[in-house]
């Protein structure tokens, strides 16, 4: 006879074991689209295949030839730079809309709902209506700004003003995200500091400096945040509204890898070009985590 | 005075904020109702409406067979997603398991990949076995963004349900697939249905691992896309095109608003 301590290995050992008949799945698929595409990309970031059969080892030549190539840095500088612009519009549009829809009452419902629509529209879609809107010929914004005396607006054909006017697509499409999250944030907000706050007089600035402001603070930040990570993959904005262009001024690091496997055929040199990205971008945010660690830790 | 001023500005500012959100999707309509040649001059915003843009581009063959596509590559990806999903969120949450933290470190990583350190490999890979230029090639590649996105819900969901529930079944003596199966499924519907709905929305507009990944088969927004290359010409089919790739979802997302709104939210919160 089995003893009860017999028995209760048995049956822990048990778990674990169907632990992972239950992770399995999970972990097959995740290896199969992420680590394998991964690993298969550092592999061949060693050789120098161009889509044929042959191909041979050059070791670091890629990287090399990556790191020296001034289209790549200039394309993840205009990236950085896309996602700069695009986040910082979006969060403080976003959490303003947030702010002011609040305080809307029973209308919030509505205009919630508008306001969160091109969210649920691509990428493709988005770029192409503001081409058709943005055009210089037919579109309707330059005619329409044409009566007002402002004459040969092209926003998206500018190389001066494109990768700023691409940052606005993406504000129109994305700011519902920030918007959305943010109006469950204020909803979720304890309602006795500011009870406390306007007891003691307080005017609506102070309980929003002093209150509102510090208490979203955290919310806002890991949006910001996750809007970031998102604007660092920019592709179909730019892929439907300018190819890029004009020039190559709204050419985004995802762009240039497309541009440099599928059409210039160069498969490993843009493998090698991503798996520099993903190490740039690992590298990033892993320094923002941990140093918002770091500082949290010494608050 | 101070107070309406308030609130007068806070009017105005939603009614911008909703001007700018809606008028180029009327706009778009506009165009798409027009004869293509009164786009060139001064813009109508009352006019007779003509439909035939929308019966030259819903007639195109290539566009029924993308419409076809991306709704099965939407089946597909969201039945995938959920069956890996379902079990592990389950145990990561409901049970102690080893090497949990690495688990979740991994599907945060997997979030950080842009779309071509996927694309780039598996387009040879996908060749290889064959499923290349198909709906379920893309529904597997499409699991390195959906899979974190549905565990990150579902975890919450999970969460969300008291582990007192799960304890009675075993005690009763339920198997731990029985326990899920029986208590905690009927109970984490609502947020099953919130994952499935996000993940169809996310590749009803996917573009980039599409463009990639496939080729006679493209789903609906690259052949949209496509339709760019007239534009010259016809700026009501354009229009028409993108129009119709937009309703489907627009309607849909209206329909399941409640869902959308708490899947974006839960998973943050979190």
């Amino acid at each position: 006879m089995r003893t009860l301590k017999e028995l209760r290995s048995h049956s822990s050992s048990q778990l674990e074991t169907s632990s992972w008949v239950f992770l399995t799945p999970l972990i097959l698929v995740l290896f199969f689209a992420t680590a394998f595409p991964f690993a298969y990309s550092t592999y061949m970031s060693f050789f120098n295949w161009n889509w044929g059969n042959r191909f041979s080892f050059i070791g670091l030549q890629n990287y090399s030839d990556v790191l020296a190539n001034q289209e790549f840095w200039a394309s993840l500088f205009r990236t950085v730079g896309f996602t700069l612009l695009a986040v910082t519009f979006e969060t403080i549009i976003g959490f303003g809309l947030a702010l002011v829809v609040d305080r809307a009452g029973r209308q919030a419902g509505w205009m919630r709902s508008v306001l969160i629509a091109p969210l649920m529209v691509s990428g493709i879609a988005v770029s192409l209506t503001w081409k058709i809107i943005l055009d210089p010929t037919i579109g309707i914004l330059p005619r329409l700004l044409g009566h007002i005396g402002i004459h040969h607006l092209n926003l998206l054909g500018d190389p001066k003003i494109s990768l700023l006017s691409v940052a606005g697509l993406d504000t129109w499409w994305q700011t519902g995200f920030v918007f959305i999250i943010l109006c469950a944030g204020l909803q979720a907000l304890p309602r006795d500091p500011f009870e406390a706050a306007q007891i003691d007089g307080a005017t609506a600035w102070k309980s929003f400096r002093y209150l509102t402001f510090p208490l979203m603070m955290p919310l806002i930040l890991v949006v910001a945040g996750i809007r970031t990570i998102d604007c660092l993959k920019l592709f179909a904005l730019v892929f439907g509204a300018t190819g890029g262009g004009p020039g190559q001024t709204t050419e985004s690091v995802q762009l240039l890898a497309y541009r440099t496997g599928f059409k210039a055929s160069q498969m490993s040199l843009s493998m090698t070009m991503m798996v520099i990205y993903v190490l740039f971008t690992v590298a990033g945010v892993v320094a923002v985590v941990s140093l918002s660690r770091r500082r949290r830790n010494r608050a | 005075m101070l107070r309406r001023t308030g609130a007068l500005g806070r009017a105005i500012t939603v009614a911008v904020a909703i001007f700018v959100t809606v008028a180029p999707f009327y706009w778009i309509f506009v165009l798409s109702t027009q004869d293509p040649a009164s786009s060139f001059g001064e813009p109508r915003f009352f006019y007779h409406p003509i439909f035939s843009a929308f019966k030259t581009v819903w007639l195109d063959r290539d566009f029924i067979a993308a419409t076809r596509m991306s709704v099965i590559t939407g089946l597909l990806t969201v039945l995938i997603s959920l069956a890996v999903s379902i079990p592990a969120a389950y145990i990561l949450v409901k049970r102690k398991v080893k090497r949990r933290s690495g688990i979740l470190s991994w599907l945060f990583i997997a979030y950080l990949f842009p779309d071509f350190i996927i694309a780039l490999p598996l387009y040879s890979v996908l060749q290889n076995m064959g499923l290349y230029d198909t709906s379920l090639g893309l529904a597997l590649a499409y699991q390195g963004f959906m899979a974190p996105l549905a565990m990150w819900l579902l975890m919450a969901f999970f969460t969300a349900i008291p582990d007192e529930l799960g304890q009675a079944a075993k005690i009763d003596g339920c198997s731990e697939w029985a326990t899920l199966r029986r208590i905690y499924l009927p109970l984490v519907r609502p947020g099953v249905a919130t994952v499935a709905i996000l993940v169809a929305i996310n590749v009803w507009n996917e573009v980039t691992i599409a463009l990639a990944l496939t080729s006679s088969n493209p789903t609906l927004p690259i052949v949209v896309s496509s339709y760019k290359g007239y534009a010259a010409l016809r700026w009501d089919q354009l229009s028409a095109a993108v129009l119709l790739s937009v309703i489907p979802v627009l309607i849909f997302s209206t329909l399941a608003q409640k869902q959308i709104v708490k899947g974006l939210t839960e998973g943050i919160f979190n």
